[in-house]
């Protein structure tokens, strides 16, 4: 009898379910599922999207993928996955997949900014890299050219790009998508623990009693770690407590114990009630000696703008002016009369913004000044200020307050905090970020199983690649920073480098380098695993900038996006299966795969493209004397220091950076990767023409060993332990720092963490070694005449006032408008969006309003409708019963929808600490198309 | 009634469905080539005065009177075949989509069962020794599969069902996926 295909996978899923999970299985359907995967491989993975880090189990057949499942013995996620990593499956199969490189072409062909896209070589791709690379570095030096990286590059790509822009081409202008996302997150823990990622784990998850989301829909944006939850919440409905606060109802909401709808922002001022209550009602609930031991308190300038431009620029229309203006300085609001008391200032005064380019100065205050700061936080001034749905009562608002404060406060009690992007995408991230360890702090509640403040990833490897990596504009590999000469001398000395190669001044973050492209500062631009013409804020600009102006854009990518068709070069690039790869989750947890298929049409890995373009750089072309604006001197002239090293000035970045006799010894092939290809070290079966024209045959070393290896050497005896390569090719990931062979579930905890047990300074250590020596102070500002603090294995507990957002609703943009993700969607949505099956749930991005506001402006359900903010419109349809349920006065409208192009309309205000840009809050007005 | 129904809709689909590939059913809405607009917009990136079309709906009906949705690769999470107005939101009260889903009761009224890995726990539960918590004796117990039937208990763990699980709108495919 035949079996039809229906039932064969109905079958084959029915057995391959039981036997992941030991149960016996009728011997028909055992055999069904023999048929069906007789000639499947499985292997373990990595999910593509989240920074939850799932595992994965991806089966191949004829070389290309027919299956995903959750991998049951993936600690993260133990077998389970959400909706988009099932579909993990499809997203290599768009059919309009990049094929070729595509080139602007005039009529004779030769290149034309307002050419028409053409297929062209790989050759001649990379003679117009060259060129145009070249070109820029000729006219501007190292920083006329700038790189859009990436959070979900893998580590080794992350790598050789620092590498060879760091290292070869000594700019500082890399920076990643993840300064969107995750910024503000790293200032926190740099400024509060001088040393970078969570102290916990997802373990906690199953430990605590408490679990508090902070603007974070954690149901949709880490649906996994929501299922941890769920599970939790579950097992013991009586004592474990949820409570989510959000701007709007979410489905976050729906499984809380507690709702707390707040106003934009306003989450500053509920941390410090939290605070407020701590230090005034209910002192005995400090952990007296915890605090004692292990903190400080500090504080910063509260006069540091909102990471605009100033008003003087020439690019700014007349609208957009209303809001910028207050950059330089603004009028206080009645609210900030109050919270900026301690510094002198009333109700209606003009704050000039004098600490705009030093935001990130602060200094160690005593504990009477800390709880003096906190003086005006009380229950009734907060719950008046925050209070965020128009049609709740007062009291049942500050019942809600005074409860959430009472869970944190209860001896006894777990909790755990957790946030994402409501936090971090923010003009006050980075001090957000500050006040969760704050409270977690003063209850030594934090460092410990099922207790702690918990920053979420958005990116699969934002932290295993951005941060660890360090592909920032100001850092290098194991949180060191080019700005310190310590750090560029040990990074130096293991990439080979002769002294003074690298850049000590510190790059333009994403956002500057968009700004500098408008201002013809920057005119080559290569964008990599990322989107960033559709993930900017304030989008008209940089699209104006990228299609007018002289300069050359280069994407490489899978799809073609928003900032492929933006671009003058789009390279066919492979994706995360077709390549060997690692990335690092939110819990620290380093995972790596192998390359299961070959990458479809004659698309290359990211690896390959960047050590490609290194064979066309002789040393002599980029290691002399540099002149790089803002540093007196430019960088030195190395060439002769080369020499001595045994470099001759022409050989090129390939053999120096990334085929030197080290990389040669990691051979190809190797044990590890028996029954799996390598495109990058062997070529491949499709007989591609390469950067030369000449068949690919590949490298002939295993190039992602040798990367790995030689990274990891950063971290090594640093608290950045990694393993070996090969180590995690038998693991389901491992939790760094890893000593001896064993990853750190708890760090700065000393019964977990080797690290901090060999601070000896008994049950924790907050070793990290950045900004630990400094200034002493009042709230008011430094005092030069007192000596500075050492802070050795100690962490700061800050103090930072409420201040409102720059761009508020008034008469003429009466809403809030708030943006982010959807669950079934990933970021701008060129993979998730070629999915059938997430494509049909979710296919355009809704305006969600309140049916009241709807009313009102004579809108219903389903209406086309434009929101318009003073930067720009989109259109869009309207959804008044979604998952989404705004109060009245605020709009919510996700962004991974190329045709709601919503990032046309958002405001470009950072966090001026992080350069994060706040996607959460400006105001528009709404009406009918 | 439902079973019937039910019953019907499945030799229907059966006969639709045998030997199609997942998507190929329809035809995707050829690509915009546009030179500066992209497949998911008519219009370049210039201008957003564009034809939004309506609003995408779900136009499947009430449960029981649908066909249940192709899963198009083994372990695949089934798409919902019916509208669910009503529903949702899931709480933790409140999950009706167990009512009809549950083994016992999905064989009566004709729905699809909730799958055995559902009613497993694959977590293993964390020990403490010696004043520590401790989930691993080493790295090879935390990457073995440990798997505790629950017994026909649901895994609160999947008690999300809208995490895996969605309706599918009418929007018109605008790009075909060759898996």
């Amino acid at each position: 009898m035949g079996i039809s295909r229906r039932d064969f996978i109905k079958q084959s899923a029915v057995a391959s379910a039981a036997v992941a999970i030991g149960l016996s299985v009728p011997a028909k359907l055992k055999a069904a599922k023999k048929k069906v995967e007789v000639d499947w491989r499985w292997d373990k993975a990595v999910c593509r999207f989240c920074g939850t880090g799932c595992g994965i189990m991806v089966a191949t057949k004829n070389d290309k993928i027919v299956a995903v499942k959750g991998d049951p013995a993936a600690p993260v996620n133990r077998g389970l996955n959400c909706i988009k990593g099932y579909f993990n499956a499809k997203i290599m199969y768009g059919e309009d997949r990049l094929t070729k490189p595509l080139l602007r072409l005039n009529a004779t062909g030769e290149f034309d900014k307002k050419g028409k896209f053409a297929p062209v070589s790989w050759k001649r791709a990379f003679d117009e890299i060259e060129k145009h690379m070249k070109k820029a570095l000729k006219e501007l030096g190292p920083t006329g050219i700038g790189v859009f990286g990436s959070g979900q590059y893998t580590v080794q790509e992350g790598y050789a790009a620092v590498k060879l822009i760091k290292a070869g081409l000594r700019s500082n202008n890399i920076d990643p998508n993840a300064r969107h996302c995750m910024a503000s997150a790293v200032v926190g823990f740099i400024q509060t623990f001088g040393i970078d990622e969570p102290a916990g784990c997802y373990d906690d998850i199953e430990l605590t009693d408490t679990i508090v989301s902070w603007g974070a829909n954690m149901s949709e944006m880490h649906p996994i770690l929501w299922s941890r939850v769920t599970d939790r919440k579950l097992s013991n409905p009586d004592k474990v407590r949820i409570f989510n606060l959000s701007t709007y109802t979410n489905r976050t909401s729906d499984l809380a114990d507690t709702e707390i709808i707040f106003k934009p922002s306003t989450d500053v001022a509920i941390w410090n009630y939290i605070a407020n209550e701590i230090m005034y009602k209910h002192p005995e609930a400090i952990d007296e000696s915890f605090v004692k031991k292990y903190n400080v308190f500090a504080t910063g300038p509260a006069d540091i703008g909102y990471g605009m431009r100033t008003p003087d620029h020439p690019k700014f229309s007349a609208k957009e002016l209303e809001t910028v203006k207050k950059e330089v300085k603004k009028k206080l609001s009645e609210v900030e009369g109050e919270t900026l008391k301690y510094l002198g200032y009333k109700a209606g005064d003009t704050m000039e913004m004098k600490n705009r380019a030093s935001a990130m100065k602060h200094w160690i205050i005593s504990r009477e000044e800390f709880k003096k700061g906190l003086e005006p936080y009380t229950l009734d001034f907060v719950a008046k200020v925050a209070k965020g749905d128009p049609d709740e009562s007062m009291d049942s608002f500050k019942a809600k307050l005074q409860l959430l404060a009472d869970h944190y406060i209860e001896k006894g009690r777990k909790v755990v905090s957790f946030w994402t992007m409501g936090f971090n995408q923010h003009q006050r991230g980075s001090w957000v970020n500050e006040q969760a360890y704050m409270v977690h702090f003063l209850l030594g509640k934090q460092a410990k199983p099922g207790n702690g403040a918990f920053s979420l990833t958005g990116q699969p490897s934002a932290c295993g690649t951005a941060r660890e990596v360090g592909t920032f504009a100001h850092r290098l590999p194991a949180d060191m920073v080019v700005k310190n000469p310590k750090h560029r001398a040990a990074s130096e000395k293991i990439w080979k480098l002769p002294d003074g190669t690298l850049n000590p001044k510190v790059g333009s973050h994403v956002v500057k380098i968009h700004r500098d492209i408008e201002d013809g500062k920057i005119k080559f631009v290569w964008v990599h695993v990322n989107n960033p013409y559709h993930n900017t804020a304030n989008a008209n600009h940089w699209i104006k900038a990228a299609r007018e102006l002289d300069n050359f854009i280069v994407t490489s990518d899978p799809y073609p996006g928003i900032s492929a068709k933006v671009s003058d070069l789009i390279l066919p690039t492979a994706m995360i299966y077709e390549k060997w790869g690692a990335y690092g989750n939110a819990e620290r947890r380093t995972q790596h795969w192998k390359q299961q298929v070959t990458p479809v049409g004659d698309a290359m890995p990211d690896i390959w493209q960047y050590v490609e373009i290194a064979k066309r750089f002789k040393l002599r072309d980029v290691w002399g004397a540099q002149k790089i604006p803002g540093l007196e001197g430019g960088l030195p002239d190395v060439l002769a220091a080369a020499q001595e090293m045994g470099y001759s000035p022409n050989d090129t970045l390939y053999d120096v950076l990334f085929a030197n006799e080290k990389a040669k010894s990691f051979t190809w092939p190797d044990p590890i990767a028996e029954g799996f290809q390598n495109t990058e070290a062997e070529g491949d079966k499709r007989t591609i023409k390469g950067s030369d024209d000449k068949e690919w045959k590949g490298y002939g070393f295993f190039i992602q060993k040798y990367l790995w290896e030689e990274y990891r050497e950063f971290g090594l005896g640093h608290q950045h332990d990694l393993a070996d390569f090969d180590t995690y090719h038998k693991v389901r990931g491992l939790k760094w720092p890893v000593v001896d062979g064993k990853e750190t579930q708890w760090r700065f905890n000393s019964k977990y963490d080797p690290y901090a047990k060999k601070a000896g300074t008994g049950d924790f250590a907050f070793y990290g070694g950045a900004l630990k020596n400094m200034p002493q102070g009042t709230l008011q500002g430094p005092d030069k005449d007192k000596e500075k603090y050492n802070l050795k294995n100690k962490a700061k507990i800050f103090f930072r006032p409420y201040m409102d957002p720059v761009e508020m609703p008034n008469k003429e943009y009466p809403f809030w408008m708030c943006t982010g993700r959807v669950l079934e969607h990933w970021h701008s949505g060129t993979m998730t969006m070629r999915v059938p099956e997430l494509y049909r749930a979710v296919p355009e991005a809704l305006c969600y309003m309140h049916p009241q506001d709807a009313k009102t402006n004579g809108l219903k359900q389903g209406d086309t409708i434009w929101v318009e903010s003073r930067r720009g419109r989109v259109k869009t349809h309207l959804e008044l019963r979604g998952r989404n349920r705004v109060p009245r006065g605020t709009v919510y409208v996700p962004w991974f929808d190329e045709k709601v192009f919503i990032n046309k309309v958002t405001l470009d205000a950072t966090c001026p600490l992080s350069k994060e840009t706040d996607f959460k809050k400006c105001s528009v007005k709404v009406y009918k198309a | 009634m439902c079973k019937k129904i039910f019953l019907i809709t499945v030799l229907f689909s059966a006969l639709i469905f045998a030997g199609c590939g997942g998507d190929k059913e329809e035809p995707a809405e050829k690509i915009p080539k546009s030179e500066n607009g992209t497949a998911f917009r008519n219009g370049d990136l210039f201008t957003e005065d564009i034809d939004l079309g309506d609003k995408a709906v779900v136009e499947a009906g009430a449960p029981g009177s649908n066909e249940s949705l192709e899963k198009s690769f083994t372990d695949a999470p089934p798409m919902i075949p019916h509208k669910t107005d009503g529903f949702v939101p899931i709480t933790a009260k409140s999950n009706m989509c167990i009512t009809c889903h549950m083994p016992d009761k999905a064989v009566a009224v004709g729905a699809t069962a909730i799958p055995a890995t559902h009613f497993t726990n694959y977590r293993p539960e964390i020990k403490e020794a010696g004043g520590k918590v401790k989930l691993y004796d080493d790295n090879n117990e935390s990457n073995s599969t440990v798997a505790k039937d629950l017994g026909g208990k649901l895994s609160s763990a999947r008690y999300n069902c809208n995490q895996c699980h969605a309706t599918q709108t009418n929007a018109k495919l605008v790009v075909k996926n060759n898996f």
